[in-house]
């Protein structure tokens, strides 16, 4: 965590070596670290943004050198482009992606979230900055060129990798490295957005799993600076412009929970689409896989002859289905195929983010509910609202975090009055998509790593807890046991194993530690009187099922035995716990 | 265990020159033939408000329902309709 000295830092050399090391000496000089740490949180809001504009000019410019239109009119773009250059030019992005491939020699796959996390959490805030630039403009690239992926994949991938590196140059302690890491990834989505709420919550929600107030200043800090960055330099208006849609009747609450159900299961769909997809392009052969970009991104070409809807962010699409000017058709079909284009690109190894396609999932799927609601109930909202609401639900159901999604699609839309069915809807539809896939878009590619997330839920709602543990205990003595008998039943035990002295009715009295029982032993001559209730310990206080497991933690912390009993309410013993089961099997 | 599934020696050599080639070949054919130009859309709209819209933009907050409209001030006349000042008293 100290600064870094020049007296202790690499020869300084040349000009760029010097100016590092003075930046780094003027940061050091900062007198304490808590005041340089908020330096670094505003300077990593600002790279993050201004990366952020930067990846968002390159994406810009390069559909208007191939499509002769930008982000907010692509689609106009696209429909104009006769048929054989919806072909070629999704080829060309998929053969640039497959020829870095080759050139770096590893994929270059993945939606970055997922890899933040991991370095969050196991890495110590630990990114490649060169690797993340990379794989940024890659992204950036593929997703000009026609990838069905999300642009933000790229700038949270960036940001993120300006905070580790700032991190690892001012050598800082891993927690505010990791905190760094996460401040760049909001800060990056902040800014691809332009939701600082709405980012700052993903990242505490998502990236960090707490509210704690210690992380809430840092990232909130990070996102309103990307924020400003981006907005007087792009532009300042939500990133969907759509009518105020409010309630009509209350009914429509209940079509929100309705619609919550629906694309909940929807959502866990997605889930499981995307990462069957990738097993499957895992299992290809070797001589193929570095190919796959390629292969997938032509199937995208040939798709977008007859939807060119598919190709790029999607953004059009989902306006369209916003303003309730798609047909049931497209909107019933268009989410389906964007979900196999996306899952296939995805797994062959086209870099790009899974949030934006999952808006273009849900706002779809959402219009298509509110045509038939319309159907059924006619004289309620539009379908515009549904698809408000779907885009909601979905991101909830796939992120499993309620709270940052009902916030994005509030500052993506700007429409407030919709926040009652939008905060009902995404609920119900994480609640279902949890029951059904346990495992976010995030944590599914972090278990395929053998990663494992600490869980985020309080330690007294947690369903396992001492009971989990629970090994049953095959000897015990009542406490009018003679001494030769509790020595017998002692020596049989296995390491580390007490004897528990228990009455007729099988209630806890004590327990007889080997180690204890050398000093509680009695005069020689006494021995063959001696019976268990004379040598148990009864200061070994038993411990209940109930308990959560990081109680019991605190309980071993009082004690030297590596077991402890477990009894009921009526002190009944029921089994024993031991300290190694609890460091091993404990999520803390 | 991504880097045993990635090409090695002359494959891959081969590979990157295949590839280059193709992008090459594929960026010479679609910038030489570029696409007719779309039409620029109408600029984005900054969320037109009327008035109405923009007195009442804060009661869209459950916060702020049920509290009166703030009102505009009247608007200035023009000074072809501005009345005369009444004359000064004669002596």
């Amino acid at each position: 965590m100290g600064a870094h000295h020049p007296a202790n830092g690499p020869p300084g050399g040349t000009a760029s070596r010097e100016g590092n090391g003075a930046a780094r000496t003027l940061l050091g000089s900062l007198t304490g670290p808590g005041q340089r740490f908020w330096v670094l949180v505003v300077l990593v809001g600002l790279i993050a943004g201004l990366g952020a504009v930067a990846l968002l000019k390159v994406l810009r410019f390069t559909q208007q050198l191939f499509w002769r239109s930008t982000g907010e009119d692509f689609l106009a773009g696209v429909a104009e482009a006769p048929t054989w250059r919806r072909v070629l030019i999704p080829i060309l992005g998929g053969a640039l992606v497959t020829l870095l491939t080759l050139i770096v020699g590893r994929p270059l796959r993945g939606h970055g979230t997922a890899g933040i996390i991991e370095s969050i959490w196991v890495k110590s805030g630990r990114l490649s900055l060169p690797r993340a630039l990379l794989r940024g403009l890659v992204s950036i690239l593929a997703v000009a060129l026609g990838a069905p992926l999300g642009r933000e994949g790229a700038l949270l991938s960036t940001g993120a990798a300006s905070g580790s590196s700032l991190a690892q140059w001012l050598r800082l302690g891993p927690g505010q490295a990791r905190l760094l890491v996460a401040c760049g990834a909001s800060a990056g989505m902040a800014s691809a957005y332009n939701v600082p709420i709405g980012a700052a919550l993903f990242g505490l929600e998502v990236l960090l799993g707490s509210f704690a107030l210690e992380l809430f200043g840092p990232i909130v800090v990070s996102c309103v600076v990307a924020t400003l960055v981006s907005r007087g330099l792009i532009a300042d208006h939500p990133s969907f412009v759509i009518p105020h849609y409010t309630l009509l009747h209350p009914r429509e609450l209940v079509l929100a929970i309705l619609l919550g159900i629906c694309v909940g299961v929807a959502s866990s769909f997605y889930v499981r689409g995307i990462n069957a997809m990738s097993d499957l392009l895992d299992r290809s052969a070797a001589w193929l896989a570095p190919f796959l970009p390629l292969l997938s991104m032509t199937v995208v070409g040939v798709t977008a002859v007859w939807l060119p809807q598919l190709l790029g962010n999607g953004y059009d699409a989902v306006n369209a289905a916003l303003l309730g000017k798609l047909p049931l058709s497209l909107l019933l079909l268009l989410p389906l195929a964007k979900l196999a284009l996306t899952a296939t690109c995805a797994g062959a190894g086209v870099p790009g983010g899974l949030f934006t396609p999952s808006l273009f999932y849900g706002g779809l799927l959402g219009g298509a509910f509110g045509v038939l609601a319309e159907q059924v109930l006619p004289g309620g909202a539009p379908s515009g609202a549904y698809a408000l609401l779907g885009m909601g639900a979905v991101l909830a159901g796939t992120t499993h975090a309620s709270v940052s999604a009902v916030l994005l699609i509030f500052e993506l839309t700007g429409d407030y009055p919709l926040v009652l069915p939008l905060m009902l809807s995404a609920v119900v539809s994480a609640a279902v998509s949890r029951r059904l896939e346990p495992e976010s878009l995030y944590t599914a590619v972090l278990n395929r790593r053998n990663v494992r997330v600490p869980a985020t839920v309080p330690h007294w709602l947690r369903q396992e807890g001492a009971r989990a543990l629970l090994k049953p205990v095959h000897q015990r003595v009542a406490p009018s046991a003679p001494l030769q008998e509790v020595l017998a039943i002692m020596l049989e035990q296995p390491l580390g194993q007490d004897l528990y002295v228990t009455d007729d009715q099988g209630r806890y009295r004590g327990a007889l530690v080997l180690d204890q029982l050398k000093g509680h032993l009695p005069d020689h001559s006494q021995l063959h009187a001696t019976i268990a209730a004379d040598l148990m310990d009864v200061r070994v206080s038993p411990i209940t099922p109930g308990l959560s497991l990081g109680e019991v933690a605190a309980r071993f912390t009082e004690t030297s035995l590596e077991r402890l009993p477990v009894v009921d309410g009526q002190r009944r013993l029921l089994g024993t716990i031991s300290k190694r089961d609890v460091l091993t099997q404990g999520t803390f | 265990m991504e880097h045993t599934r990635m090409l090695h020696g002359p494959a891959r050599a081969w590979s990157i020159v295949l590839m280059s080639l193709l992008c090459g070949v594929l960026s010479a054919i679609l910038l030489h033939h570029p696409p007719p130009s779309v039409p620029k859309p109408p600029p984005r709209p900054e969320r037109p408000l009327s008035s109405e819209e923009r007195r009442s933009m804060y009661r869209m907050w459950p916060m702020f329902q049920g509290w009166p409209l703030p009102q505009l001030p009247p608007d200035t006349p023009a000074p072809e309709n501005r009345t005369p000042p009444p004359p000064g008293p004669s002596r």
